[in-house]
């Protein structure tokens, strides 16, 4: 239940709350208001009190939007036909939140999936998976699939809303939360849930890393979260852990395809390994000095398992395509580790970067910033020290 | 073509930003228009240049939203419209969205265009809610742009490749990098910025925000910083440290 008092150092019994309740709730006795049992706390006087003398103070923020809401839910997904690391991520951190809330979790697939991957998900820690069933359209139509999540959302009530913060979660999820009218807080490095008020707890980094937010949303349900990858280790297979499969079946809006239609998708061959997902990180600025040097950035990162970045230097002077750029108009990642390659380390970049784990920086010039937030670093030509790198990798792998 | 820009005066995340009894200090810090605005005004201008019409800027704000939209306007905005609100900085993505679509809903336009994110907050939210409150169709992060007899035809870089759509107008389309070359403001323009009058709206409503900052903490990590001249004990190190 809210509570309404008055603070009664600041009351000067002017009477306006009296006048202006809407439903005869107000008393003054003593020149001080009492609230009778007619107040519905909407809050009338409080925004009229010239002197900010009463306040109401919302206990549990369930009573705003009811308490039908209930469990925590993840969008699932797959990648080369398994359960995409991602997700496995999302359902560790999904299965502590429904621990302390004593919850369900819930993984939804936005298409079916065969029982092997359902069963597998169960294993990892849902309690229920759901899989949209809704028929094949060309390519991935952020806002059909957005709609299908929205109408499910709307029928089942979740409390928690949780995604990854990678293209595909960054487009879909703005649009659910828009449709349900609910908040959304991206790229969160750390989620939490207080068990008494039962809100959601979201830290995300802000002003290009600078600052750590915590931030909730006390007057919504769900709350909804993008969780970057990598911010916790993929959930563990336990064989006991049984769980149900549901079928939703949806029918997209003619209107939603009519208006934005997919034309074309043209594949291309892409790095391996994807920058935002990526554990390591090898990236390649100024210093690598055309195109050609980023073959040896290639080969590290290729050694390693990991993505190659570039900084905005190397992408404006066209050696690499746009979206390799990590910093202030690229991509802002965090690996475990970062591999800074004749990168200055301008601001600019910093800013994509500097949450990485491990900061390793070779650059020429000892006095470059980079080496400020690097944990290792060498002076050193990157034409030398990258491949020597690459060699001493190979060769511990292969007396492995 | 009548093409409204949504712009935003963000800070400069280049700024070391400090934290004072809890709140981000905000004071003496350089706000600067979105970097990623900037693509989208150059794609309004372009459009224009070849159809005709109106690019008119509006940002939710107060002096840094008017420096945005003065800037806007140095690089060749017709026009720009403030909605006043002092305390837009810590409204959520939904609030802004509101006050953008109780104006946008009273005026006529083919074409909505905005920065893919902002780089301060980071959040990319505004452009999805809003195209939902004006029910309007929506691609995120635009790469390639043409324009064709009331249909957008647009590329988009995804994890798979480019894809192409097309998109019945009127539609909100947000910016990436890769859209264009934005243009620097012309001495012209930015005589005309100073001088522009810009259209000022007090809401009727203030429109609250979704979400509440619990804490804000400084993001400080110390990092080992062992720097070395030689291959081979910068090598030991990465060893002995678990990197490799």
């Amino acid at each position: 239940m809210a509570k309404i008092y008055v603070i009664e150092e600041k009351c000067v019994s002017c009477s306006i709350c009296e006048s202006v309740c809407p439903f005869g709730a107000i008393e003054m006795v003593d020149g001080i208001p009492h609230f009778n049992d007619a107040c519905t706390f909407c809050g009338a006087c409080v925004e009229e009190c010239p002197e900010e003398a009463i306040v109401i103070e919302r206990e549990s923020k369930r009573e705003v939007t009811g308490d039908e809401h209930h469990d925590v839910w993840l969008y699932a997904e797959l990648e080369a036909d398994s359960i995409s690391k991602v997700t496995l991520e999302l359902l560790r951190i999904a299965r502590e939140l429904a621990d302390k809330l004593n919850e369900k979790v819930v993984a939804v697939f936005p298409h079916v999936v065969s029982d092997e991957i359902a069963d597998g998900v169960i294993k990892h820690g849902a309690d229920i998976v759901w899989m949209i069933d809704m028929p094949s359209i060309k390519g991935f139509h952020d806002e059909v699939v957005a709609d299908a999540f929205a109408e499910l959302m709307r029928q089942e009530k979740p409390e928690i809303f949780i995604a990854p913060a990678t293209d595909i979660g960054r487009a879909l999820t703005p649009r659910m939360a828009a449709i349900l009218k609910t908040g959304l807080t991206a790229d969160c490095t750390e989620l939490d849930v207080d068990p008494e008020t039962r809100l959601l707890l979201q830290t995300r980094p802000a002003f290009g890393g600078n600052i750590m937010a915590t931030i909730y949303t006390p007057y919504h349900k769900p709350q909804m979260a993008t969780v970057r990858p990598h911010m916790v280790k993929p959930a563990e297979s336990d064989d006991g852990h049984k769980g149900e499969v549901k079928k939703f079946d949806y029918q997209p809006d003619p209107l939603l395809l009519a208006a934005k239609a997919i034309l074309e998708i043209v594949e291309e061959e892409k790095d391996e390994v994807k920058l935002e997902d990526a554990d390591i990180i090898v990236a390649g600025g100024r210093g690598v000095g055309g195109p050609d040097g980023f073959k040896v950035i290639y080969e590290l990162a290729h050694e390693l398992g990991g993505a190659v970045g570039a900084s905005r230097a190397a992408v404006d002077e066209g050696w690499i395509p746009y979206p390799h750029q990590v910093g202030q108009t690229g991509k802002t990642v965090s690996p475990k580790l970062y591999i800074a390659c004749g990168i200055s380390g301008a601001i600019q970049h910093v800013v994509g970067m500097r949450t990485s784990d491990i900061i390793v920086a070779i650059n020429k010039d000892p006095m470059a910033p980079i080496f400020d937030i690097a944990d290792y670093g060498i002076v050193g030509d990157l034409f030398e020290v990258v491949p020597a790198l690459t060699e001493a990798i190979r060769k511990i792998k292969s007396s492995k | 073509m009548d093409i409204f820009v949504l712009v935003r005066g963000g800070v400069d995340t280049g700024e070391s930003i400090t934290v004072t009894d809890g709140k981000v200090n905000l004071e003496n810090v350089m706000f600067i228009t979105n970097p990623f605005d900037e693509f989208a005004i150059e794609a309004g201008l372009q459009l224009k240049e070849k159809f005709g019409g109106n690019v008119t800027a509006i940002s939710v704000g107060d002096k840094h939203a008017e420096q945005a939209l003065r800037n806007a306007i140095a690089m060749g905005v017709d026009h720009g419209i403030m909605i006043k609100r002092s305390d837009y900085f810590w409204l959520g993505a939904m609030g802004i969205a509101r006050h953008l679509a109780d104006v946008l809903s009273e005026r006529k336009f083919d074409l909505i265009l905005a920065g893919n994110i902002s780089t301060d907050m980071q959040r990319g939210g505004v452009t999805a809610y809003l195209s939902a409150m004006l029910g309007i169709p929506f691609v995120p992060s635009i790469t390639g742009l043409s324009v064709d007899d009331g249909v957008a035809f647009v590329e988009r870089e995804e994890d798979w490749g480019k894809s192409s759509y097309k998109v019945t107008l009127p539609a909100l389309l947000s910016c990436d990098k890769g859209l264009n070359q934005p243009r620097l403001p012309s001495f012209r323009g930015v005589m005309k910025a100073k001088r522009a009058k810009l259209e000022v709206i007090e809401p009727s409503e203030l429109h609250s925000g979704e979400a509440e900052v619990v804490r804000v903490e400084k993001y400080a990590r110390s990092r080992q910083r062992q720097i070395f001249d030689d291959f081979e004990p910068f090598f030991e190190a990465l060893k002995k440290g678990g990197v490799l």
